[in-house]
C-alpha cells in the first residue's frame, strides 16, 4: 500500500471518528442540556463535511492518477 | 556490494525494502498498540466505578490535538508529492509545516500532562489514569520518534533530494506511511480515552 492509498484509508477513518464525535455530542446535549456539547458537535461535523469534501477531491485523484505506489 | 532493492521494486513482493520493512514494523506496532487496547478493555469492564473519560480529562485540548495530527498526516503527503515533482522549497515548506504541527501536537499534551500533575493525578492515582497516561505516553514518544525523522530529512538528510532523487522519495513515503499510522493510533485514542 502506498503513502496515498493509506492517506485515503486514514481520512476515511476519520471521517469515522467526527461521525462518532456528533454522536456522543448530541447524546451529551440532551442529557446534560450543555450548549457546549452542541457546540462541540456543530465544530465536528464542520470537520467532518470538511474531511468528506477532501475525500471525494483525493478519491476522484486516485481514480484518475492511481495511488502513486507501486502497490 | 550494493544492497538489492533498494531503489527497485522486487519483482516477487513488488516492494522495495524500506517499504517492506516499514509495513512489517507496524504489524508489531498493531500488536503493541492492539495489547494495551485489550488491558483497557479488561480494566474498564472489571472496574465497579469507571470514570467517564469527559469528566476527568481535557476534552478540548484532545479534539484541538486531532485537528493538528489530521492536518499534519495532510502536509506529509503535500511534502513526499513535492519530492517525486522535483519541487525542493515546497518539500521544505510541507515537511516543516508537518515538523510544526508535531511540536504544537506535543506542547498541548505536555501542557494537559501538567495540568493533571498540577492536580494531584498520576499514573498511580487509578486504573483509568494509569492506562491514559500508558496509551498517551507512549503515543507520544512515537510522535517523538517521527519527529526525529522528520527533522533529520528536513535538515541534514535533505541532501539525497539531490543525489538519489528516487530513494529519497522511498524514505519520505516510508516515513509518511509511519505518521499516518501514529495519526491513525491518535484518531482511536481520542474517542476511546476522552469521550467513551
Amino acid at each position: 500500500m502506498s503513502l496515498k492509498a493509506f492517506h485515503v484509508f486514514f481520512i476515511l477513518i476519520s471521517i469515522l471518528m467526527t461521525t462518532l464525535v456528533v454522536g456522543w455530542s448530541v447524546r451529551a446535549f440532551k442529557m446534560t442540556n450543555d450548549m457546549s456539547h452542541l457546540g462541540f458537535g456543530c465544530l465536528f461535523f464542520i470537520l467532518g463535511l470538511g474531511l468528506t469534501g477532501y475525500a471525494v477531491k483525493i478519491l476522484k485523484d486516485v481514480g484518475r492518477n492511481g495511488t502513486g505506489g507501486e502497490s | 556490494m550494493q544492497i538489492p532493492y533498494t531503489v527497485e521494486t522486487r519483482p516477487d513482493t513488488g516492494l522495495h525494502n524500506s517499504k517492506l520493512g516499514i509495513w512489517l514494523f507496524l504489524a508489531s506496532e498493531v500488536m503493541l498498540f492492539g495489547a494495551l487496547f485489550s488491558s483497557y478493555i479488561l480494566l474498564r469492564i472489571n472496574s465497579p466505578d469507571w470514570p467517564a473519560g469527559h469528566e476527568v480529562l481535557n476534552v478540548p485540548i484532545a479534539a484541538f490535538n486531532t485537528v493538528v495530527l489530521i492536518s499534519s498526516s495532510i502536509t506529509v503527503l503535500l511534502a513526499w508529492g513535492a519530492v517525486k515533482f522535483n519541487e525542493f522549497k515546497k518539500f521544505r515548506l510541507y515537511l516543516g509545516l508537518t515538523i510544526l504541527l508535531a511540536f504544537v501536537f506535543m506542547i498541548a499534551k505536555a501542557y494537559e500532562y501538567n495540568a493533571k500533575f498540577s492536580h494531584g493525578l498520576y499514573p498511580s492515582t487509578d486504573n483509568f489514569l494509569g492506562i491514559y497516561f500508558t496509551l498517551t505516553g507512549l503515543h507520544g514518544l512515537h510522535v517523538v520518534g517521527g519527529l526525529v525523522v522528520m527533522i533529520y530529512f528536513w535538515g541534514p538528510g535533505s541532501g539525497m533530494f539531490h543525489s538519489e532523487p528516487k530513494h529519497f522519495a522511498d524514505r519520505i513515503e516510508v516515513a509518511g506511511i509511519y505518521w499516518h499510522f501514529v495519526d491513525l493510533v491518535w484518531i482511536f485514542l481520542f474517542p476511546v480515552l476522552y469521550l467513551l
